[in-house]
């Protein structure tokens, strides 16, 4: 029986609707659509139930909600997915990966009205039972005539006092041996003078860390370029002075470091090794990847003059998990061909990242190109899956990460740490809100000698505050992504705190899809998931 | 739960305050939301502000956690062990400025015995 309390949309105002414009009849290949948000108003009466922000989702025959607000995932029964589908009205397509919110395409129902529609099929006792329960969890809600449920909480109140610092990216030499074509740091010195950072600048970064790391127990202390191994001996003296000034107030300090890999010696992979040197190296994957982008200054590919380093540096360096970090350009997208190249080398951990960019720079992905990555992406989530399953610990990075986040179910107000517990230190002391906006005056945030400009960190605050972005008001992922990269909304929009929306639909397709992978892992390996929990998958 | 089945350790959460609030006899509240993790954890639309800050401490407030005192006092019906301000004890808080540094200028009240 069809309910009879059912909203009609062309009615409906106040409430915020998106809309997507398609390209072409091809979804997921076409154009990356752009969105519009428009106001509906929502005709209902109290004491009617309605949809609360979620997202459903079926996979292999069986039901799942993902609840937007608290980032919880629950495994549903059919009668729970059969009155949920009371709720959404007809052409809704709640299936198709890029969708929003189910609320924006639902009805209100009366209590008889969805007990009528069900009870052909179900005893009236387990409709009750099941509508309770999906109250319980906020997937259903009770209509108080209020207009849509105020998706993102408002700005808090920013508090006067400090964050504590965590970590600490350092620009030690603000300069590169390498000239790749897609660098965001102009070829390694972020159009700043060449310049090494001091030793005595280094060690203020690191009392300034320590002083200001509250009461974490364990802080990061990053080395970053350019190329940080030209400047290694200010890295060896650092490390020393570091660890000493930690044991002094009983705190860890933890090393890491992202290299081209060219200056390698076997010398500085004993001292990496030593001291527990985390490592992540920049590299494309095979030669023919590589090569393209990666190049000295001259134009020459640099693969064969890192690949033999690299397989000493894997040989070696066994205390720490060792990292691969490839960028995504156009013609390189072949992730599943670069997965295999890499890990067939012998690294623990291999991260994608689709270049920061704008459309015109000749190595900008085209559309078409972004959604082949993300069908690679999904080949390699389904190898992910069937290896958690089978107590495997597969390396694909991005998915880690995002499952790790899904297990936990977090809701972030922002997508990272940048201008908070991280920070970037330029090569002459000032601090930045993180290391891709070094030396940019715009983003300078304060120097090691005065401290963190509040101010300007509370205006950072506001402005990227994810209630101040207001795309993602209406967004079901908005609680994972935040609005994305600080950095690339900036190259792309001039402007910081916009959101990255150039991108919404492929993330929501990629949250889709890890979605999908956490409730079959779930299914078939929950022992990987506890591991996630404790870090150590 | 017969229906639902929680996966993540969020679902878990939200079901075992759930279970409690019912094994309290307590209302389910009906728009469950999480509270947003990183870096603030504070609001502005209670009085007193008494959500604890991300890192578990009363430093990130949006009130000193002293001002909970006059939250109890002014215009708040709620039964507290703070003199109330709406009938009996009109100008408790006329001698401080506020609350997160005069509070020890506060007076103690003795409430007159009325059956003498």
């Amino acid at each position: 029986m069809a309910p009879s309390t059912g909203t009609d949309p062309s009615i409906s105002k106040g409430l915020v609707q998106i809309s997507t414009r398609k390209a072409s009849s091809n979804p997921g290949r076409s154009e990356v659509r752009r969105e519009e948000i428009r106001p509906l108003k929502v005709h209902s009466n109290p004491g009617d139930v309605r949809l609360g922000e979620i997202r459903p989702f079926s996979v292999h025959g069986k039901h799942y909600v993902f609840v937007v607000p608290v980032t919880g995932i629950f495994e549903i029964s059919e009668l729970a997915f059969e009155m949920i589908g009371l709720f959404i009205l007809d052409g809704a397509t709640v299936s198709e990966p890029a969708h929003a919110v189910a609320i924006s395409q639902s009805r209100s129902l009366a209590a008889p009205a969805i007990v009528d529609a069900l009870r052909t099929r179900h005893s009236i006792h387990s409709i009750v039972q099941g509508l309770s329960e999906l109250q319980a969890m906020g997937v259903l809600l009770t209509e108080d005539g209020s207009l849509f449920a105020q998706t993102v909480p408002p700005l808090p109140k920013l508090p006067s006092g400090s964050f504590p610092q965590r970590s600490l990216v350092l620009n030690i030499a603000n300069d590169c041996n390498l000239g790749c074509t897609y660098c965001f740091a102009s070829q390694g010195d972020y159009g700043a003078p060449k310049r090494f950072m001091s030793q005595e600048t280094a060690r203020k970064s690191v009392d300034f860390l320590l002083r200001n790391s509250g009461d974490h127990e364990t802080v990061t202390l990053v080395f970053f370029g350019g190329e940080p191994l030209m400047n290694f001996r200010l890295i060896s003296e650092t490390v020393q002075y570091a660890t000493k000034a930690g044991q002094a107030v009983g705190k860890r300090v933890d090393f890491s470091m992202t290299t081209n890999a060219t200056y390698l010696t076997p010398e500085i992979i004993h001292f990496l090794r030593d001291h527990r040197i985390g490592v992540a190296v920049s590299i494309d994957g095979p030669k023919k990847f590589h090569d393209l982008r990666r190049t000295y200054k001259s134009g020459l590919g640099s693969y064969d003059m890192i690949q033999p380093r690299v397989m000493n540096l894997l040989r070696e360096h066994k205390t720490r998990p060792i990292a691969a970090r490839v960028t995504l350009t156009h013609g390189v997208t072949a992730v599943n061909e670069i997965f295999e190249h890499l890990s067939g080398m012998g690294f623990d951990e291999i991260g994608f990242a689709p270049v920061t960019s704008s459309d015109d720079d000749d190595y900008a992905l085209t559309p078409d190109e972004l959604w082949q990555i993300l069908e690679e992406f999904g080949e390699l989530t389904a190898k992910y899956v069937d290896g958690a399953s089978s107590g495997q610990r597969p390396g694909f990075s991005n998915l880690t990460n995002l499952l790790a986040d899904l297990h936990q179910g977090v809701v972030k107000a922002y997508p990272c740490g940048a201008g908070l517990g991280l920070l970037g230190v330029g090569s002459t002391g000032d601090l930045y809100l993180c290391h891709r906006f070094l030396e940019s005056d715009e983003h300078r945030v304060g120097t090691l000698d005065t401290g963190v400009d509040r101010a300007k960190q509370t205006e950072f605050m506001a402005l990227t505050h994810l209630s101040a972005k207001p795309p993602c008001q209406i967004c079901w992922v908005r609680n994972i992504c935040s609005g994305g990269c600080h950095h690339e909304g900036f190259k792309r929009y001039g402007t910081l705190g916009h959101a990255n929306t150039h991108y919404c639909e492929w993330i929501r397709s990629w949250i889709d899809m890890g979605l999908r992978a956490y409730v079959e892992i779930m299914k078939k390996s929950p022992a990987f998931l506890e591991r996630l929990e404790k870090g150590d998958a | 739960m017969d229906h639902l089945k929680p996966l993540n350790q969020k679902a878990k959460l939200i079901e075992e305050q759930s279970l409690k609030q019912l094994a309290n006899g307590q209302e389910q509240s009906g728009d469950v939301r999480g509270m947003q993790q990183l870096p603030l954890g504070c609001t502005l639309s209670f009085d007193p502000g008494w959500e604890t800050g991300a890192n578990g401490l009363v430093t990130g407030l949006c009130h000193p956690m002293e001002a909970d005192l006059y939250g109890c006092y002014d215009n708040c019906s709620w039964p507290a062990q703070v003199p109330d301000q709406i009938t009996n004890f009109l100008d408790w808080t006329q001698k401080d400025g506020t609350a997160g540094n005069d509070w020890r200028k506060l007076d103690l009240i003795f409430p007159e015995d009325k059956s003498k």
